[in-house]
């Protein structure tokens, strides 16, 4: 399939009178709504690593059902709206869908996503009955309900990228879309986060498996939002988010309920550094303006190419610096670990599971099947990329 | 629904029992001792399915010494205190003086300490309740919610193809441009690839919840597999061969992984306790030790019983606490009987039964069996056997096995079998064991224990706790929970003075629950 690849900036809208609200009411809801969502689950995973026990009324739950329902009931109430009581000025400005309903993109995204985590609910609650309570993330009710907080996230992302399309590329909108990618960019961190850790920072696996991820929503990213540097933007927003939960969670105090608990816990526990996507994200931006109206494939190799370059150039020395007792550092929090991890594995330098025959073969089989998944992944983004730089409804 | 109906109302919506672990069928526990100056009954109801919430009622049994705190921990094996979660608090039940009641997370099968600390005006104290736990029963689906789910399934399926065909028809137009004619083909278009997609995603997810599915049953504790067989002739032996592939122990300097892997160890001076009853549950009955032979055979020779098919029950302890229950069906043929070679073997061919008035023996003593209060499912109640001389004064009773006494209790359809004793449903070499293992002693002894080589001395301990009080009374009590409803059998065996080992049987019916609101 052909894509036009766009120089950003060009084709879009002309810059328009400032609305009388740059970012849309439902926008801001949608958003939102998608943060918390993130917010939410990012606490939900401490509060498993750090206490374990936990009911349906935990404020991560709250706050991750807060924003499904904030996403749902705002883009429900909307496309209400435009296709009952204001249809006279909204007949053809949404996405038609079943006839009588009329509503942008990204709200029926939303929509469904919101309906999807409102499915698991009962599903979970019933398996829980069944199987006992999850000792793994992923069961089926659990993957409805991730398909449906991944449905509002696209969402949100797709909705400020329509508005940044339709209404005007300002600055403002253009940083919202830069913001929900970074949103969706951590949820897709967050979804690796086992293939993550710094035991495989030097092992062609880490690099494979961050090769079929990343480059996919930081290249859409890159093509979706129209700030100067969009995927340096949406990786920056990641970094932060992460960070910030890293230095933030270790200030609460909270102890573990739920056994056998392997080295005593204190406070709660955060999720890893963030990886430096900063520098493949800057690469990325580069390569994309100097390639604006290159074949999509084309485009989508030197992208995955150099995604993998700039991932192992800073991530290889950068695992080895978390490898070391500086690395167990507050700042890099590599002291911190799920109730569970036994005390011994708390002490000493930590150990590389590198690829059988060493670094050479990892870092080969990384330029070869981790740049392979980049290019795929790349060539996804730009596809996407091009659609979302497209959505104006 | 709260946790505790939710607790019942899986009891109750509970497809298949396939089994306990201590004993069959049941993996409640009721037990009875002491923390410090207070006496202590504990109730412990588990759920369906682990990870669960695991239910416990503590009841003080001294009512001049009441706490007035109670926390609980539990402890697995492996791990101890060092590894459990910090004391959950009990909380009083209005109404109930003594009586605390708490839930708590039991996270993996296997063997656990249940430790009790109480404390009050009287001084403090701790006690541990030894509890294996493990799944026991799979979950239907309730009609309504299989519908409920698969009409949400069916929407968000059609939605989602709905949603990216609208998409691909019009999402890129400006406001006020009408899709043209190639839009609505590529949206048709995409609509359709969309559906294909997500009904194969969903029939991906459907395979894998049957997998979840085989996976649970598979893990489902269940009775361990045996065969036994008679030889017929002069003397009759049984002879119970372990077929199960999960009776497997770790070598010596093998990591122990999990409590069902540790050795097994005697538990009243004997590593099995067997006991046949011939089927129906109506007559003849036998308490046997056989001797174990091989890593997956014991053997005894039997006793006078008569031929007929019999079911066969045989308990034992491993070192972690965790305790199991071999079950099968055997055949006993013809034949010469051993006469006691064990000396602590008790058989009967035909107890008496209390149901209506109790039993008269040879010497026209009596022998009663009474609860305490109705038998209800999951509550506990206390079995209490009185003899009685022929002049009305109290019969004093010989400790056997340790113990004042023994109790088995039976449903007459043989899928739930309860070996119980004085201070309740749990084993009192279990309860000794990880009251070391928290002291630091987490080598492996076997069948070679620091107690068990002196039984007697084990035994005098329980023996001069039970003997005065059954000399004086003589009575002896068992305290217990029908873990569901049905028609029981309750068997009780004491010993006289003489030797002679006394049996004789209750029929009790425990009524349906009503169903929780």
């Amino acid at each position: 399939m052909a894509t036009s690849i766009l120089s950003p900036g060009t084709s879009a809208p002309s810059r328009t009178a400032a609305p009388a609200r740059e970012i849309p009411l439902h926008l801001t809801a949608v958003v939102l709504g998608a943060t918390s969502i993130l917010v939410g689950l990012i606490w939900d995973i401490s509060w498993h690593m750090t206490i374990g026990r936990d009911t349906f009324w935990t404020p991560a739950h709250m706050a991750i059902y807060f924003g499904g329902t904030l996403a749902g009931l705002s883009c429900g109430a909307r496309v209400l709206a435009n296709s009952f009581w204001r249809k006279e000025t909204h007949a053809t400005d949404g996405v038609r869908l079943w006839k009588f309903f009329t509503g942008p993109i990204g709200g029926w995204i939303c929509i469904w996503g919101a309906l999807a985590m409102l499915t698991s609910a009962p599903f979970d609650d019933w398996w829980h009955n069944a199987y006992g309570l999850d000792v793994q993330i992923l069961s089926p009710p659990h993957v409805v309900l991730l398909c449906g907080l991944l449905g509002i996230l696209v969402g949100a992302q797709t909705m400020a990228v329509s508005s940044q399309n339709a209404e005007g590329d300002t600055t403002a909108r253009a940083t919202v879309v830069a913001f929900a990618s970074g949103v969706l960019l951590t949820l897709a961190a967050i979804a690796v986060t086992e293939y993550s850790d710094v035991e495989i920072m030097h092992n062609s696996l880490f690099y494979i498996v961050a090769g079929g991820v990343y480059p996919l929503f930081l290249v859409a990213a890159s093509r979706a939002s129209r700030l100067r540097w969009p995927a340096t933007a949406t990786a920056a927003f990641y970094m932060c988010i992460m960070a910030v939960q890293l230095w933030i969670f270790p200030l609460f105090a909270a102890t573990p309920r739920l056994g056998p608990i392997g080295h005593e816990v204190t406070h709660m526990v955060p999720m890893n550094f963030p990886l430096l996507l900063l520098v493949p994200a800057v690469a990325i931006d580069l390569v994309l303006r100097r390639m604006a109206h290159r074949n999509a494939w084309l485009t989508a190799v030197v992208l995955g190419l150099t995604f993998v370059l700039a991932l192992l150039a800073v991530q290889w020395p950068f695992g080895a610096l978390l490898a070391t007792e500086i690395g167990r550092h507050p700042f890099f929090g590599g002291g911190f670990a799920p109730y569970s991890v036994p005390a011994e594995f708390l002490t000493g330098p930590r150990t590389f599971w590198v690829d059988e025959g060493g670094a050479m073969v990892a870092v080969a089989k990384a330029m070869t099947w981790g740049v392979l998944a980049a290019v795929v992944s790349s060539r996804i983004g730009l596809a996407w990329g091009g659609w979302l730089r497209e959505v104006k409804r | 629904m709260s946790m505790r109906r939710r607790v019942t109302s899986l009891l109750l919506l509970t497809a298949v029992w396939l089994t306990g672990s201590a004993h069959v069928g049941s993996t409640m526990v009721v037990q009875d001792g002491s923390a410090g100056p207070y006496g202590l009954r504990v109730l412990v109801r588990p759920p369906a399915v682990i990870p669960g919430l695991v239910d416990v009622v503590i009841r003080t049994t001294t009512p001049g010494a009441l706490p007035t705190a109670v926390t609980l921990q539990p402890a697995l094996w492996r791990y101890g205190t060092k590894g459990a979660p910090a004391p959950e608090s009990a909380v009083a039940v209005p109404g109930e003086p003594g009586t605390f009641q708490t839930q708590i997370w039991i996270m993996s099968s296997g063997s656990y300490a249940l430790h009790i600390a109480a404390s009050g005006p009287a001084g403090s104290g701790t006690f541990i309740v030894p509890y294996t736990s493990a799944a026991t029963a799979t979950l239907g689906m309730p009609n309504w919610l299989g519908w409920v789910l698969a009409a949400l399934g069916a929407f968000l399926v059609f939605g989602l193809a709905s949603v990216i065909g609208a998409a691909a028809r019009e999402a890129t137009l400006p406001a006020g441009v009408t899709p043209d004619r190639p839009r609505h083909r590529r949206a048709r278009f995409a609509a359709a690839i969309a559906f294909v997609i997500t009904a194969t995603l969903v029939t991906g997810g459907w395979k894998w919840w049957s997998s979840v599915e085989a996976g649970f049953r598979s893990s489902l504790l269940r009775p361990v597999r045996a065969e036994g067989v008679v030889s017929s002739g002069a003397q009759r032996t049984l002879t119970l061969t372990v077929t199960d592939s999960a009776w497997r122990f770790a070598k010596p300097g093998e990591r122990l992984r999990g409590g069902m892997s540790t050795p097994l160890m005697p538990d009243h001076g004997k590593l099995m306790h067997l006991f046949l009853v011939e089927a129906g549950g109506t007559d003849a009955v036998a308490h046997l030790h056989p001797v174990r032979t091989g890593e997956r055979t014991f053997t005894t020779p039997l006793p006078a019983v008569h031929a007929g098919t019999y079911w066969l029950f045989a308990d034992v302890v491993h070192e972690s606490g965790a305790t199991r229950t071999i079950v099968d069906t055997v055949t006993v043929t013809a034949g010469d009987a051993a006469p006691n070679p064990d000396g602590d073997d008790a058989w009967s061919l035909q107890p008496p039964t209390v149901n209506d008035a109790p039993a008269t023996l040879g010497d026209r003593a009596t022998f009663a069996i009474v609860l305490d209060r109705a038998a209800t499912v999951g509550r506990d109640v206390v079995i209490t056997a009185r003899l009685t001389n022929a002049d009305g004064s109290p019969m004093p009773l010989a400790p056997w096995l340790g113990m004042a006494g023994h109790a088995m209790l039976l449903r007459t359809d043989g899928r739930v079998f309860m070996h119980l004793h004085p201070m309740g449903t749990g084993s009192m070499a279990a309860q000794e064991r990880l009251v070391r293992r928290e002291a630091g002693d987490t080598a492996m002894h076997g069948e070679a224990q620091p107690m068990a080589g002196m039984p007697e001395g084990m035994h005098a301990m329980h023996g001069a706790m039970a003997a005065p009080a059954v000399a004086a009374t003589g009575a002896v009590s068992f305290p217990v929970a029908f873990p569901s409803a049905g028609t029981y059998r309750v068997f009780v065996q004491v010993r006289r003075m003489s030797g002679v080992i006394e049996t004789a049987a209750l029929d009790v019916t425990v009524p349906q629950p009503a169903v929780p609101r």
